[in-house]
C-alpha cells in the first residue's frame, strides 16, 4: 500500500516542485490568493473537508464579486489568481488519487503543463496576483484574436533541475503499471522488456539529437509518426 | 487477444499526449517523458500480447456440474463450472458463464481469480428454467488478463450445452391404475421366427440342407466331424414398429401442468422403453410442420426425440387425413389427444387405412384431472363431446396421469401378442 503512494507521489512530484517555484516567485500582498487557493484544494481532500471548501469558495466568491462591482476588483483578483495558482496542485492531486494509468498519466501532464504555464507567467515578471491573472487572460483571449500567441511565455523551468525530477517520475509513472494494492511492484519479464526498450530508445533519441542539433525537426516527427503508427496498428488489431 | 478497457483508453491517451507534447506544448522534459511512457506502453502491450498468445485452450482443465438428473420447469437447480489451471505459471482468470433464458437466482456468472499452477476455482450459481424446452449453458469463457490489466485473451473452453427441460408429471404413474383401465385388445402376432444369420439368439445346429445360405454354415463343427456341413440357426426376436401420433394443438394447453407437457412426458418415457425392448419407434407430431417426425432405433435417438418433443410449438387446429396421407409399415400407432378437430368419420378412416397395412391404431384421449367445481364442469362437457368416438375400437379415454402407464401396460399387451 505504502509503496503505492510513494510511487505515485513520485509521479506527481514535478508539477508540485514547479508549482512551488512559482509560488516562490509571487508576491503574497492578496491574502485573497491564499484564500482562492486553500479553498480550491479543499475541495479536492476527504468528504467532510469538502463541506469546508464549498463555504470557502461560494462565500468569498460572492463577496468579491460584490467588491468587484463597489469599484474595488483587487480581492476579485487575488482570489481568481489563488485559484489559478492551485490549479496543478488540484491536478496533481487528482491524478495521485486516480485509480487507473490513463487517469494517472492525463492528470501528470495536465498538471506538469499548468505548473509550466504558471512559471512561465510568474517568471516572466508578474509576480502581483492581480498581473498573473489579467496576463493570463491577455494570453488566453490572444489565442483566439491573435493579437497575443506566446501561450507559454519563453522562460521555463529550470532544465536541468527538472529534467531529474522528470525522469524519476516518468520512472515511476512505468512502476505504477507494475503496482499492487499490497505488497511491492511485481516486476514481469515484459514489464522490464518494455522498460529497457523505452529507456533505451529515449537514450538513442536525446543522444542523436545532442550531437545532430538539425535533425531535431526531422527526429520529433519521426518519433510521432512511428508512435502515432504503433498506436494506430495496435488499435486496429487488439481491439478489433 | 485483445485490449481491455483498461488498455485502450491508456494507449488513447499515450497517442494524444504525445501529439500534444510534440506539436502544442514542447518542453523537453516532458516531452521526453511523454514520449519514454508512450514508447514503454507499446511495448509492454505487444510483448504481452505476444505472451498471451501462446496460451492455449490445453493449460485449463474445466467441468460442468448440476446438482440434478433432470430439469423441470419452475424447479431451482445448482451450476457449478470448476477451472482448473493446468498450465506451469500462474495466471490471472476471468471466468465467465452464459446461460440462455434461464433465471438466475442466486450467485454470479463471472469470477476472477488468480490461478497457481494445478489451482482451481469454482463459480457456483443457482438458477431455474421457466417452462419446458431447450436451454443453453455456456459456452463458458476464460478470460486470461495480464498482470496490469490492459490485455487479455479470451478463450472459448467448449461448446454450448443444451438443458433439455422436461416437463413435470402430475404424479408417479401407478401399473395397477393402467392395468384397470386397459380393455381388451384385439391383436396377433406369429410369435419367434426362424432366421438365419449370425444375429440375435442362438438356437441349435443342425445339418445343412439343400437350399440354406452358405454364410450359416458353421466350419469350425464341420471341420470336426466326418465330412458333413452343419449350419447355426438363430431365433431372431420380431421387433415392433410403433407409431405415435400426437397431437400438439393449443387445446391441450389446459390445465397444469398443461395436458400437452403430460402426454409429451408419457411418450417420451414409453418410448424409452420400448427402444429398450428393442423396437424402433417412430413419433410423429400432428400440427407443427416441419421436421415433426423423428424414429428412434436405440436409446441414442432418444435426444433427438428429446428435442423435438420439447421445442415443439403448438398450433391452433390440423387436418387429420392430411397429416396421416403418408404413412409407412407400422405394427402398432397411438394417436394421443384431445381430438378437437378431428370427425368421428375421418378416425374410422385412419383405424381402416391403418388395419389394410397391418397395423393396429390405439386412440388415447387424455383428460384432464379436474381439481375445482369449474373444471369439473367442464370435464363433463369434454366428456360428452368425447362420447363418440369411444364407440370406435380401441379408442380409450385416460386419465392425464395413467397415461404413461397405459400406454406401458398397451406395449407389454404387444410384446406379447408379437
Amino acid at each position: 500500500m505504502i509503496v503505492g503512494k510513494i510511487v505515485r507521489f513520485t509521479a506527481v512530484l514535478p508539477p508540485l516542485i514547479i508549482s512551488l517555484l512559482t509560488w516562490l516567485n509571487t508576491d503574497f500582498s492578496n491574502y485573497y490568493m491564499l484564500l482562492g487557493a486553500v479553498s480550491l484544494i479543499l475541495i479536492t481532500s476527504t468528504d467532510r473537508l469538502k463541506w469546508a471548501g464549498v463555504g470557502l469558495i461560494y462565500l468569498p466568491a460572492a463577496y468579491t464579486v460584490y467588491l468587484l462591482f463597489s469599484g474595488n476588483p483587487a480581492p476579485f483578483l487575488g482570489l481568481a489568481t489563488g485559484y489559478v495558482l492551485a490549479s496543478p496542485i488540484v491536478f496533481a492531486l487528482a491524478s495521485y488519487n486516480s485509480k487507473n494509468l490513463s487517469g494517472l498519466f492525463t492528470g501528470y501532464f495536465t498538471a506538469y503543463v499548468f505548473a509550466t504555464l504558471l512559471y512561465s507567467v510568474a517568471e516572466g515578471g508578474n509576480t502581483k496576483p492581480e498581473t498573473i491573472f489579467t496576463t493570463l487572460v491577455r494570453n488566453l483571449i490572444g489565442v483566439f484574436s491573435r493579437d497575443v500567441i506566446n501561450v507559454i511565455p519563453p522562460q521555463n523551468p529550470p532544465i536541468f533541475l527538472m529534467s531529474s525530477i522528470t525522469a524519476v517520475a516518468t520512472i515511476a509513472l512505468m512502476l505504477y503499471t507494475a503496482a499492487k494494492p499490497d505488497g511491492l511492484p511485481h516486476i514481469s519479464s515484459e514489464w522490464m522488456g518494455a522498460f529497457l526498450a523505452a529507456i533505451a530508445l529515449m537514450g538513442i533519441g536525446l543522444l542523436t539529437v545532442t550531437f545532430y542539433s538539425w535533425l531535431t525537426p526531422v527526429m520529433i516527427l519521426g518519433i510521432v509518426s512511428l508512435l502515432t503508427l504503433a498506436a494506430a496498428i495496435m488499435l486496429r488489431w487488439l481491439y478489433a | 487477444m485483445r485490449l481491455t478497457n483498461e488498455g485502450f483508453k491508456l494507449l488513447a491517451t499515450c497517442f494524444t499526449l504525445t501529439l500534444a507534447a510534440t506539436t502544442v506544448i514542447v518542453y523537453p522534459p516532458l516531452t521526453l517523458s511523454v514520449y519514454a511512457v508512450s514508447v514503454f506502453a507499446l511495448t509492454y502491450i505487444l510483448l504481452t500480447a505476444s505472451r498471451l498468445s501462446r496460451i492455449r485452450s490445453t493449460a485449463f482443465g474445466y467441468s460442468r456440474r448440476l446438482d440434478v438428473k433432470t430439469v423441470r420447469p419452475g424447479e431451482r437447480f445448482t451450476v457449478e463450472v470448476t477451472l482448473t489451471n493446468l498450465s506451469e505459471t500462474p495466471l490471472l482468470v476471468v471466468l465467465n458463464d452464459n446461460m440462455d433464458k434461464l433465471v438466475l437466482v442466486e450467485g454470479p456468472l463471472s469470477v476472477e481469480e488468480k490461478l497457481q499452477p494445478k489451482q482451481s476455482v469454482t463459480l457456483r450459481y443457482r438458477a431455474y428454467a421457466p417452462a419446458r424446452g431447450v436451454y443453453r449453458l455456456g459456452p463458458p469463457l476464460v478470460k486470461v488478463v495480464d498482470e496490469c490489466g490492459l490485455v487479455c485473451r479470451v478463450i472459448v473452453l467448449e461448446e454450448r450445452a443444451n438443458l433439455y427441460v422436461f416437463p413435470t408429471m402430475v404424479e408417479k404413474p401407478r401399473l395397477s391404475e393402467g392395468v384397470k383401465a386397459v380393455q381388451n385388445v384385439y391383436v396377433s402376432g406369429t410369435g419367434l421366427s426362424v432366421k438365419y444369420g449370425v444375429e440375435d439368439v442362438f438356437r441349435e445346429v443342425s445339418e445343412y440342407e439343400e437350399g440354406q445360405p452358405l454364410k450359416a454354415v458353421d466350419w469350425r463343427r464341420t471341420a470336426r466331424m466326418d465330412g458333413e456341413l452343419y449350419v447355426k440357426k438363430f431365433d431372431r426376436v420380431n421387433r415392433l414398429r410403433i407409431l405415435f401420433l400426437v397431437e400438439a394443438t393449443k387445446g391441450s394447453l389446459v390445465g397444469n401442468p398443461p395436458l400437452l407437457d403430460s402426454v409429451f412426458d408419457a411418450v417420451m418415457a414409453v418410448t424409452k422403453s420400448m427402444v429398450e425392448s428393442g423396437d424402433i419407434v417412430t413419433v410423429r407430431l400432428l400440427g407443427p410442420t416441419g421436421g415433426n417426425t423423428v424414429t428412434v432405433y436405440n436409446t441414442a435417438g432418444l435426444e433427438e426425440l428429446a428435442y423435438l418433443l420439447i421445442t415443439s410449438k403448438p398450433v391452433p387446429a390440423y387436418d387429420l387425413v392430411k397429416e396421416t396421407e403418408e404413412i409407412g409399415e407400422f405394427d402398432a400407432a397411438f394417436l394421443i389427444g384431445r381430438l378437437v378437430n378431428v370427425r368421428h368419420e375421418q378416425l374410422s378412416q385412419l383405424s381402416e387405412k391403418l388395419r389394410k397395412k397391418g397395423c393396429v391404431l390405439f386412440t388415447l384421449i387424455p383428460a384432464l384431472e379436474a381439481e375445482n367445481r369449474i373444471q369439473r364442469s367442464l370435464t363433463t362437457l369434454e366428456d360428452m363431446r368425447v362420447d363418440r368416438f369411444l364407440r370406435i375400437a380401441n379408442v380409450a379415454k385416460v386419465s392425464q396421469h395413467s397415461l404413461a402407464s397405459y400406454l406401458a401396460h398397451l406395449h407389454r399387451v404387444l410384446r406379447a401378442a408379437a
